[in-house]
């Protein structure tokens, strides 16, 4: 079978193979090759993780003791764009939150850019939104073309660096995804270049991220990402930080064969279990829920949880008495409202709580939790695709008999 | 670790290729290559490929939907080139055919398992640095000791992999990509096109040959 462009030229010699010597040079140099390979690759990292990292040092206020505590405040400012989605928040080590979203004219547009806010700590409002990632400024980051830019999330790693993964597009839509890197030293400030990776073997197509991350004590971040094309599916990515704010390695591993089942989110359980649940894109609408014995390594079968999900991302937060917080779309269709629901089960029972939010034809969506050092609860999600909703309550205000009969939304 | 060498391997790939392609246009229009077509059409390809389009040049526009040429690939392209401008034929036919075959066979697992085998993640294994760096020397081992020179081409894949020089971690990346995958495949589809073609000659031809004389002339 030669080449056509073999075909074009002069007519070649015939199959003759290599000569034995040239054999046994190149074997040797194979050798050589492989060695070299060998010593410059990382093979410690293809393990379980033993353990989870230890919680930073938590402040044991009399929180649970405490009088609710309710406050809602909006991330970006009303106009800011046309349209906002997908948003994330993390603790600064400093205490200041940060946030990010994407916004533009609408999703998918050219015009979206990856913003973040502050809270200052003490500070009631949200700084004004910074623009940290565009279109233009991810081609030239990452030297190719981008269509648009998607989903980000971002999060501290046990060194204090804040790591932002976000999603862009060169060809085709959501499904045509690949995910960059970009990291701060300075608590959200300044951001390195973005710098891309690489999962999936055909063009390096179809990797999204939603939720927030696990971090292990071999220093490892395990965050929970999917893949779109052709079918969907749960996948980890295990990244490895290098100095400086680097990628050292990293590699992805499939979590269910289960189509359908997108954005999973992540919640360490006691000792090395862990509890993934998943959004549902089958017509059956349940939210499905999955364990783990060996640190989010390997995971069960995805099961139905008892609660509908309309297609749509939770969010989910081990609360400091050991039951799970769930941030939903409780309904089997539409996203026209936001429940809080908690398992005192490891996630095999619900009892509703709040009704945060419930307007028809409106949309809330994409809920993010995280719980600061002083053991208040802030959740960001879509306000009506327009803004950016920021709560922040304590354990006492959640478990008030008030809360669930008078639910916040009107 | 970010890639080293991707934007040079991408610029010179798509030049070569590029290149190639023109002149084995040419041969096929039966333009003679003499040394000035050539230098003519790699000034043109120069050109085309800086051309900014949408703000990137060409080569950086292909480079964003396929940023990891394997290196049996980039091997092709090379032997390709030298073979049409210094008339050394690099590569001899049995070569072609286990470049051609690996490509087809090793995308179409890669590429295509998990619609068969959905629980098989072959791709994950790319990333364990024993299992592919032995599998690819076992490969490279086998391929030299019966003289092909596909092995050599593994062995590039293996010093690539040594030093991170493509943008991906995996070490599937660097013996198979899409693009090769394809052309691969390609050349398999023709060449079983040419043997149907001359199946069904031979098919044609054998009831006149195999006529029986009259009976008449047995005597």
């Amino acid at each position: 079978m030669p080449s056509p462009l073999h075909d074009a030229l002069p007519p070649a010699a015939t199959s003759k193979p290599l000569p034995l010597a040239h054999r046994a040079v190149l074997i040797a140099l194979t050798l050589g090759a492989a060695l070299l390979a060998s010593t410059n690759h990382i093979s410690g990292s293809d393990v379980a993780p033993d353990e989870m990292a230890a919680s930073p040092a938590r402040i044991i206020s009399a929180t649970e003791t405490a009088s609710p505590q309710f406050r809602q405040s909006w991330v970006n400012p009303r106009g800011h764009t046309t349209a906002a989605h997908s948003s994330a928040i993390c603790v600064l080590p400093g205490g200041d939150l940060l946030s990010v979203w994407y916004g533009g004219t609408r999703e998918g547009a050219a015009d979206v850019a990856i913003f973040t806010a502050r809270l200052r700590t003490g500070s009631p409002t949200w700084d004004s939104p910074r623009r940290v990632v565009d279109r233009g400024t991810a081609e030239a980051e990452l030297g190719r073309s981008v269509k648009k830019v998607g989903n980000a999330v971002i999060f501290p790693d046990r060194s204090g660096l804040i790591w932002m993964v976000y999603v862009s597009v060169s060809m085709g839509g959501w499904s045509g995804s690949a995910l960059n890197v970009k990291t701060s030293r300075d608590e959200g400030h300044t951001w390195t270049a973005s710098e891309r990776l690489t999962l999936n073997p055909f063009l390096n197509v179809s990797s999204l991220v939603r939720n927030k991350p696990i971090l292990t004590g071999d220093g490892r971040i395990g965050l929970p990402v999917y893949h779109e094309f052709a079918w969907k599916f749960p996948q980890m990515l295990w990244l490895t930080p290098g100095p400086g704010g680097t990628v050292l390695d990293y590699r992805i591993r499939n979590l269910s064969t289960q189509a359908g089942l997108i954005q999973p989110t992540l919640v360490p359980l006691d000792d090395d279990r862990m509890l993934m649940m998943l959004r549902d894109g089958n017509p059956e609408r349940r939210l499905q829920t999955a364990y783990s014995d060996d640190n989010g390594w390997t995971w069960s079968n995805p099961q139905d949880c008892g609660l509908p999900n309309p297609d749509s991302a939770v969010d989910a937060l081990r609360l400091r008495d050991g039951r799970i917080l769930l941030v939903h779309n409780h309904a089997a269709s539409g996203r026209e409202n936001l429940r809080l629901s908690v398992s005192s089960d490891d996630g095999r029972t619900w009892q509703p709580r709040a009704m945060i939010e419930s307007t028809a034809k409106k949309e809330y969506s994409y809920p993010y939790l995280v719980e600061d050092q002083q053991g208040l609860i802030h959740l960001t999600y879509t306000w009506h695709r327009e803004r950016i909703k920021h709560l922040e309550f304590n354990l006492a205000w959640l478990n008030a008999p008030a809360t669930l009969a008078e639910s916040l939304a009107q | 670790m970010k890639s080293i060498f991707d934007p040079v391997f991408f610029g010179f790939v798509c030049a070569a290729m590029l290149w190639l392609t023109a002149l084995w246009f040419a041969a096929r229009c039966r333009l003679k290559a003499c040394n000035w077509v050539k230098a003519g059409f790699g000034i043109m390809t120069g050109l085309i490929l800086f051309l900014p389009i949408g703000g990137l040049p060409v080569w950086s526009w292909a480079f964003s939907f396929c940023p990891n040429p394997s290196l049996p690939l980039l091997g092709a392209v090379c032997a390709a080139l030298w073979q049409r401008l210094c008339g050394i034929a690099v590569f001899k036919p049995a070569d072609w055919s286990a470049i051609w075959c690996f490509g087809g066979v090793g995308g179409t697992a890669l590429y295509l398992h998990p619609i068969l085998l959905p629980s098989l993640d072959l791709y994950y294994w790319g990333w364990h640095p024993d299992v592919a760096i032995g599998s690819i020397t076992v490969a490279a081992l086998v391929v030299l000791a019966f003289g092909n020179r596909l092995g050599v081409l593994f062995v590039a894949a293996l010093l690539a992999y040594g030093l991170g020089a493509l943008e991906s971690h995996n070490s599937w990346d660097y013996v198979i990509d899409p693009l090769y995958w394809l052309v691969s495949l390609g050349f398999g589809v023709a060449r079983g096109f040419r043997r149907l073609n001359s199946w069904r000659r031979r098919l044609s031809l054998a009831p006149a040959l195999g006529t029986p004389l009259p009976a008449a002339s047995v005597n």
